[in-house]
C-alpha cells in the first residue's frame, strides 16, 4: 500500500512540468560539467574563445583609449597590464549551463537550436564588454574592480539570460498552444 | 471598471516586485562585500585560537559561509516567487547536494582515489556558484509559462 502511494506520488512529481524541468536541467548540468566540459572540450578551444573575447574587448576599448594591445591572454592599456582572461572567465561554462536550461524546456528542436545560438552570442558580447569595463576600471585605478568582477557582472549576465529565457519560453508555449488549421 | 482596477493593480505589483528585487540586490552586494572582509578576518585569526584546532575552525567557517550562501539564495527566490514553498525546496535540495559533495570528497580522501573529485566538486559548485539558484529561477519561469 505504502509502495503504491509512493509510486503515485513519484508519477505526479514526474508529470509536473516544473519538477520535470528541474530534474532534466539538473541531469543535463551533471552531464555537461562532469563529462562534456571536463573531458570533451579541448584547452585549444577555450584558448580560441579567450582570443576572440580579447580581440572584441580590444576593439571596444580602442574607442576610448589609445595603445590597446592583447597578447598571451593579457589586455594592456598604454602598456599597463589591466586584465588577464583565464579559462573560467571565457564564458564557456555559462554557455553550457544555459544550454542545459534551454534543452530541458519542452519545445521544438529548431527553436531550441536558434535560441542556444542566440544565448551564446549574448554571453560572448556581454563577456567582451565586461572585460573591457574591468580593464578600464583597473586603468583608471577605480576601487570597484572587485565588486564588478565578482558580483555585478554575474547578476547582469544571468539577469539578461533569464529574461531572454522567460520571453522565449512564453512565445514558444503560445506558438505551440495554437490549434493547427486543417 | 473592475478589470481596469485589476490591470492597474497587477502593474503596480510588478513594479513593486522589480523594486524589491533591486533593493535586495543592492543589500546583498553590500552584505557580500562586508562578508568577504569578515571571512578573511576569521581565516586570518584562525591560527591564534587555542581552544579550537585549526581544522575544526576552518570547518566552522566553511559551514558559516554555506549557511550565508543558502540564506541569500532563499531570499532571492522568496522575493521572486512570493511563496515560501519553492525557496524551501531549494534549501533542501542544496543541503542534499552539499552532503553528497562532502561525502564523496571524504570517501575520495579516505580511499586516495582521484575519480570522485570532479563529481564532488560539481555538487559543491552547484551551490557555491549559484547554478542551482539559476535552475530554480528558470523552473519558476517555466511554472509561470505553463500556468498561463
Amino acid at each position: 500500500m505504502l509502495k503504491i502511494n509512493m509510486l503515485e506520488k513519484l508519477k505526479i512529481l514526474i508529470n509536473n512540468p516544473i519538477y520535470r524541468f528541474l530534474f532534466l536541467s539538473f541531469v543535463y548540468s551533471l552531464i555537461w560539467d562532469i563529462l562534456l566540459y571536463q573531458l570533451l572540450i579541448p584547452v585549444a578551444f577555450e584558448e580560441w574563445v579567450i582570443e576572440q573575447v580579447g580581440a572584441l574587448s580590444r576593439l571596444i576599448l580602442s574607442m576610448a583609449y589609445a595603445g590597446i594591445s592583447f597578447s598571451n591572454d593579457n589586455l594592456y592599456i598604454g602598456g599597463i597590464l589591466c586584465v588577464h582572461i583565464g579559462i573560467p572567465c571565457n564564458g564557456v561554462e555559462t554557455m553550457g549551463i544555459i544550454s542545459c536550461i534551454i534543452l530541458a524546456f519542452r519545445a521544438a528542436w529548431f527553436h531550441k537550436l536558434w535560441f542556444i545560438l542566440l544565448n551564446y552570442t549574448v554571453i560572448f558580447l556581454l563577456n567582451a564588454v565586461r572585460v573591457a569595463v574591468l580593464a578600464a576600471l583597473v586603468y583608471e585605478r577605480n576601487q570597484s574592480y572587485e565588486i564588478n568582477h565578482k558580483y555585478i557582472f554575474n547578476i547582469v549576465l544571468y539577469g539578461v539570460l533569464l529574461i531572454l529565457f522567460a520571453l522565449w519560453s512564453q512565445k514558444i508555449s503560445k506558438q505551440e498552444a495554437k490549434p493547427i488549421k486543417s | 471598471m473592475e478589470p481596469k482596477n485589476k490591470q492597474t493593480r497587477s502593474k503596480a505589483d510588478k513594479i513593486l516586485k522589480i523594486l524589491k528585487l533591486l533593493l535586495l540586490g543592492m543589500l546583498l552586494i553590500i552584505f557580500a562585500l562586508k562578508y568577504d572582509a569578515f571571512n578573511s578576518y576569521l581565516i586570518s585569526n584562525a591560527q591564534s585560537l587555542t581552544f579550537l584546532s585549526f581544522s575544526v575552525w576552518i570547518w566552522v567557517i566553511k559551514i558559516l559561509s554555506y549557511t550565508v550562501q543558502l540564506l541569500i539564495d532563499y531570499l532571492i527566490l522568496l522575493v521572486l516567487t512570493e511563496n515560501h514553498r519553492f525557496p524551501t525546496l531549494l534549501i533542501f535540495v542544496s543541503l542534499f547536494f552539499l552532503i553528497i559533495g562532502f561525502l564523496l570528497a571524504f570517501i575520495s580522501q579516505k580511499l586516495g582515489t582521484q575519480l570522485p573529485i570532479t563529481v564532488s566538486s560539481f555538487f559543491v559548485k552547484l551551490v557555491k556558484s549559484q547554478v542551482l539558484l539559476i535552475l530554480f529561477v528558470a523552473g519558476y519561469i517555466v511554472g509561470k509559462v505553463y500556468k498561463a
